[in-house]
């Protein structure tokens, strides 16, 4: 079933007018897992801050659908009520508010009428699968958290929060062994009929531990070829060089 | 105690007994401003401009902050001195006496030394000029400032005093009566001179003023460089500075303006720098204060246009028997502007170094942002330090930053140092040299010479 | 007198800025000294005498700033002080000569010189709280409650020799107008906690003067929560006479509405080993506007002190303005002292990503202001658990309605 259809995507950078989605297509059923790949400075980070509405970015034409949704005028938390989510490559920092309540009030929004007691003991939970140093949820957001601690508290926020569709920006980014095999082992299981799950990432590593159904490279703004698992390891070996030539023979 | 911290005091320190042909009666009066004006042929408008800028100063009261200028009588100054020597193309042609002060200062080599050409000034007046032919292919206008009155009046006449006008305050009116001497630099659109103009100036006679006017204007796209430096030898009665520069930097144009301020002891030096700039414009000042007695000095930089940008570098030295009142001024007045300022001070002997800055954004000035950085260094125990920030926001999407540092050399460095063969005293000669090097090497190599030697002077005798 | 800035140095002065007075003022007369005079026994009497005729040279300040010209004062009402009960707790009016005398010896300029005499000489109320050597308080003392819209106080706060107390100076009651001046005497290892929570009706007008003096070994640490509304110029000046002493404020400012904030905070050390540390954090929202003026003033002989000062605001609208003059001066060259100010606005990075887990935006605005407060509340709590209740809503309330 359709979950996320992104038609013919053309998005700018507000400040400078600079088109940096170039017509982006991508459809991403229920259950599925999808891998965007691309060199540096391509573009793909760009594209979950434009699914996520980022006001930085103006989208001048295409679509964006979540389970049938028209997101184009929603504004960021309306999208996050329609089930949009996304974890940031370099999670802010809000001093002053502590995780746990965070989440807490967080899920309130989403719809969550649990009590908190239930709610506390949920994120205890996910901590500890997650090996998140069960200090860090009473520590105030983010603020003074190593990069790998980082990338923990955006999954058990993740998999609290429960959203329909994920987009994960470059999780594995500084990252060592260890913390990629625990997050890997958090996305494995919060995969399921009822979510689909985007990967923005650069090196095919994190592939190995979390095998998606589809491959896309995305370069200089768009998708340029798209096939199954095997085009990872393709590009592992050959790197981005092939399609960035393509593109410019095009 | 501090012992005098000029090395190369005998590069400076003498007065070359010169005719002048013309030195005014001692004091400022409207016959005064009517003479200087009548003796410089000046076309009516200036004149006029000349006995406004007078009334004006007649009006206004002394400055409300700043340096005690109970001691200064103006009606000790002498304002005007016409040496015996009429405007000159070719170094050859000058009387020899006026050569040989000259050469004294070194500014043959200067022109040696592939500057541009150099526009001296020998005691209110231009006698020295030489335009390299290129300047002139370019269309660059780089002339004393009473030629460019008579030769470029439209030009003047635009920009003369409107970045600071007379009524700005008292030193800016009086300066307005009786500004004599400076230079005129005009540069067309999209032209970038390649080699830094440069003018040297310094005063002579005793008690006399030293008011040059120097106005830039840089036309869209173009970049200029522009070095300004002065020194001036001792004298018993007070010395007075009152110069003005102000800088026009037009759309997408770039101006760097250097000094070096090493005014004699015993000089008031009140100066007024300003400059205006338009979208897309850079303003850099890079200010070395040393010299004089007593100094007011904050260049300003009005952030007119969008997206112009300011910076901001100096160096401030408060030696034995100096109080230096210094800073500097950034208006943002339109959106997406930025500044940086980074000022040093090194205060020892006694001397008082205070900073005095403001920053003001208005609330036109939105999506802003500037970083202030003031650090300043005791070398010993009888100076003083002070920071004086005033910072204003008046929207709600600039960023602002200000940090300030005082205090003296690390112990900790001067134990390194030393643990590899360095004197105490060369460590702390070093680690100063390290603090003020950031700034100083954006100055020309002879100056960042004579900071540098002038520190280690310094230092030691402070140790001693 | 304890002046607020020294223009001295050497043989050098510098120009002192001019203090424009507003005229037409309607201002206290001789029968309204004679009325506040009557409660007064002989010592307090002779010192208030010699305050009128200052006062009486003086108008009141027209500020750049803050503008005073709209105010008026409130009208002079005859008050006896009940006698107090507590054995630590003294009215002000029934000072002894030697009293009177120490309360001489920290006299002050205050925001304006006009506005401490004022203080001084017209309380209608007023304590001299004197904690005897080695006692520990166990419970803070509060001072402040009132039921009168408008007060003028006048306290007195001596910490004997190595004792320990805290104290919490809130009116809890929106006030129209309000002047308190504030002296602490803090003795040899005393240790102070004090707490300032000002109320503010919205078109009030509030004025606090405090100056600390501390002694040898003593420990201060102040928080301020500035009020939500109206003009309030809230002067503090730490005094560092004795070494190893130390002093803290912690500000906390929100100006939101119309109001008015105008904060100066002065740690001046003139003894060795000492350290003066103010850290002010604010919001200015609506058309609210703050000063934050914080001063760093080492004097000859704080060899080995460390001075510093750090201010954070944040303006969240348009209407809103804030100015910061932080300020160093140091004559003592063994000193560390450094002073880090910050104005800005607000950063839609971290909006976007509270966005992004449902937050709308008036609610991460909230947040992130909740978030900049919060750090200075949980130590507050710490020092006074029972004194901050109530806070954090009332800052709440006053952002994004």
């Amino acid at each position: 079933m359709s979950l996320l259809r992104v038609e013919n995507l053309h998005a700018v950078l507000k400040e400078s007018m600079e088109e940096i989605l170039k017509g982006v297509n991508v459809k991403v059923n229920s259950g599925e897992i999808h891998a965007i790949m691309g060199p540096n400075g391509s573009g793909k980070s760009t594209f979950a801050h434009v699914l996520m509405g980022n006001p930085k970015f103006k989208v001048t034409s295409g679509s964006i659908t979540l389970d049938g949704v028209d997101l184009g005028d929603l504004s960021t938390d309306e999208r996050a009520k329609q089930g949009m989510f996304m974890t940031f490559q370099h999670p802010q920092e809000i001093p002053g508010i502590r995780l746990r309540s965070f989440l807490i009030a967080a899920s309130g929004e989403l719809g969550n009428m649990e009590s908190p007691i239930m709610k506390s003991r949920k994120i205890d939970r996910l901590s500890i699968d997650n090996s998140f140093d069960k200090d860090l949820v009473d520590r105030y957001l983010n603020v003074g958290f190593s990069g790998g601690e980082k990338k923990k508290s955006e999954i058990v926020q993740m998999q609290f929060l429960k959203p329909k569709l994920v987009v994960l920006d470059e999780i594995d980014s500084g990252l060592d062994v260890d913390a990629l095999k625990v997050i890997s082992k958090s996305i494995n299981s919060f995969r399921s009929e009822r979510n689909g799950i985007i990967l923005i990432t650069h090196y095919e590593r994190l592939l190995e531990y979390v095998v998606p159904d589809y491959v896309h490279v995305y370069v200089d703004g768009s998708v340029v070829a798209s096939g199954g698992p095997d085009l990872a390891r393709e590009i592992q070996q050959s790197g981005y060089e092939r399609y960035a030539v393509s593109l410019r023979e095009v | 105690m501090s012992r005098e911290a000029f090395v190369d005091s005998s590069r400076f320190e003498f007065t070359s007994r010169t005719d002048y042909s013309y030195v005014s009666e001692k004091g400022f009066t409207e016959s005064l401003v009517r003479e200087i004006s009548g003796r410089k042929d000046e076309p009516g408008w200036m004149l006029q401009l000349r006995l406004n800028s007078f009334r004006a100063f007649s009006r206004i009261h002394d400055p409300s902050f700043g340096v005690d200028t109970g001691l200064l009588d103006l009606g000790e100054i002498v304002a005007y001195l016409k040496p015996n020597a009429s405007r000159e193309r070719a170094w050859e042609d000058l009387p020899v006496e006026i050569r040989e002060t000259f050469e004294k200062l070194g500014i043959p080599e200067a022109e040696r030394n592939s500057l541009s050409g150099a526009g001296a000034q020998y005691d209110s007046e231009v006698v020295y000029q030489n335009i390299k032919r290129e300047l002139e292919e370019l269309g660059v206008v780089f002339l004393d400032m009473e030629s460019a009155v008579k030769e470029y009046p439209e030009l003047v006449k635009k920009y003369f005093m409107k970045a600071v006008p007379a009524t700005d305050h008292k030193y800016s009116a009086l300066h307005g009566a009786v500004w004599s001497g400076g230079s005129f630099v005009y540069v067309p659109k999209n032209i970038k001179v390649k080699q830094p103009l440069q003018a040297y100036f310094r005063m002579n006679a005793a008690s006399s003023g030293q008011f040059e006017h120097t106005l830039i204007v840089a036309d869209e796209g173009s970049e200029l460089q522009f070095i300004e430096g002065c020194s001036a030898p001792r004298f018993n009665e007070l010395n007075l500075h009152v110069g003005m520069v102000e800088i026009f930097v037009l759309k997408g144009a770039r101006v760097r303006y250097s000094t070096i301020q090493n005014w004699s002891k015993n000089t008031y030096n009140l100066n007024t720098k300003r400059a205006i700039v338009e979208e897309d414009g850079t303003m850099e000042w890079i200010s070395g204060s040393l010299g004089s007695m007593k100094t007011m000095l904050y260049p300003t930089t009005v952030l007119k246009g969008r997206r112009a940008r300011a910076e901001h570098l100096g160096i401030t030295y408060a030696g034995p028997g100096q109080h230096m009142d210094t800073g500097s001024k950034v208006i943002h007045l339109a959106p997406e502007t930025s500044s940086i300022v980074d000022a040093r001070s090194i205060s020892t002997g006694g001397g008082w170094a205070f900073y005095r800055g403001l920053l003001d954004i208005s609330e036109r000035a939105v999506n802003s942002k500037s970083a202030v950085q003031c650090t300043a260094m005791m070398i010993d125990n009888d100076s003083r330090s002070d920071t004086l920030p005033i910072i204003s926001v008046d929207n709600s999407s600039s960023n602002i930053g200000h940090e300030a540092r005082i205090g003296r050399i690390s112990e900790e460095q001067i134990f390194y140092l030393m643990s590899r063969g360095l004197s105490e005293s060369e460590a702390k000669a070093m680690i100063v040299r390290g603090f003020v090097e950031p700034v100083a090497k954006q100055f020309p190599v002879e100056y960042a010479v004579e900071l540098n030697r002038l520190i280690n002077l310094e230092i030691e005798g402070s140790i001693g | 007198m304890e002046k607020s800035i020294n223009l001295k140095h050497g043989d050098k002065t510098m120009v002192r800025p001019s203090r424009k007075e507003i005229l037409d003022f309607k201002d206290y007369g001789d029968r309204d000294f004679l009325m506040a005079c009557e409660k007064f026994g002989p010592p307090m009497s002779v010192y208030v005498s010699d305050r009128y005729s200052e006062y009486k040279r003086l108008g009141f300040p027209d500020w750049k700033r803050t503008n005073l010209r709209g105010m008026s004062i409130p009208p002079m009402v005859s008050r006896f002080p009940r006698k107090s009960t507590d054995p630590y707790l003294k009215s002000m009016n029934w000072l002894s000569s030697d009293e009177v005398e120490l309360l001489d010896s920290l006299d002050f300029e205050g925001s304006d010189r006009k506005l401490l005499l004022l203080g001084d000489i017209f309380f209608d109320s007023g304590v001299i709280l004197s904690i005897p050597d080695g006692s520990v308080m166990k419970k803070p003392f509060l001072v402040g409650r009132s039921d009168s819209v408008e007060q003028i106080s006048n306290n007195l706060f001596i910490a004997g020799e190595h004792s320990e107390i805290q104290i919490v100076i809130d009116s809890k009651a929106s006030r129209n107008w309000f002047l308190q001046n504030n002296r602490f005497l803090l003795k040899r290892g005393s240790k102070v906690d004090v707490l300032f929570v000002n109320h503010l009706g919205s078109e009030g007008y509030g004025f606090v003067n405090n100056f600390y003096r501390l002694e040898e070994g003593a420990v201060l640490k102040v928080f301020e929560v500035s009020p939500f509304s109206g003009t309030m110029v809230s002067y503090h000046l730490g005094l560092s006479a004795g070494k190893n002493s130390s002093m803290d404020f912690e500000p906390l400012f929100l100006a939101a509405g119309n109001t008015n904030l105008d904060l100066q905070f002065i740690t001046r050390i003139m003894a060795e080993n000492c350290n003066g540390q103010i850290n002010g954090t604010g919001v200015a929202i609506d058309n609210g506007s703050v000063i934050f003026r914080g001063n760093v003033d080492m004097r000859r002989g704080a060899k080995n002190s460390t001075g510093s000062e750090h201010s954070s605001v944040t303006i969240l609208s348009d209407g809103a303005r804030a100015d910061a003059i932080p300020c160093l001066l140091v004559d003592e060259n063994e000193v560390n002292a450094s002073h880090a100010a910050t104005i800005g606005s607000l950063d839609e990075e971290r909006i976007f990503y509270l966005m992004s887990r449902g937050m709308t935006r008036e609610r991460a605005l909230k947040m992130i202001v909740r978030g900049t407060f919060e750090p200075v509340i949980e130590r507050m709590e710490l020092l006074f658990p029972e004194n901050c209740g109530g806070l954090r809503n009332a800052l709440d309330r006053r952002v994004g309605r």
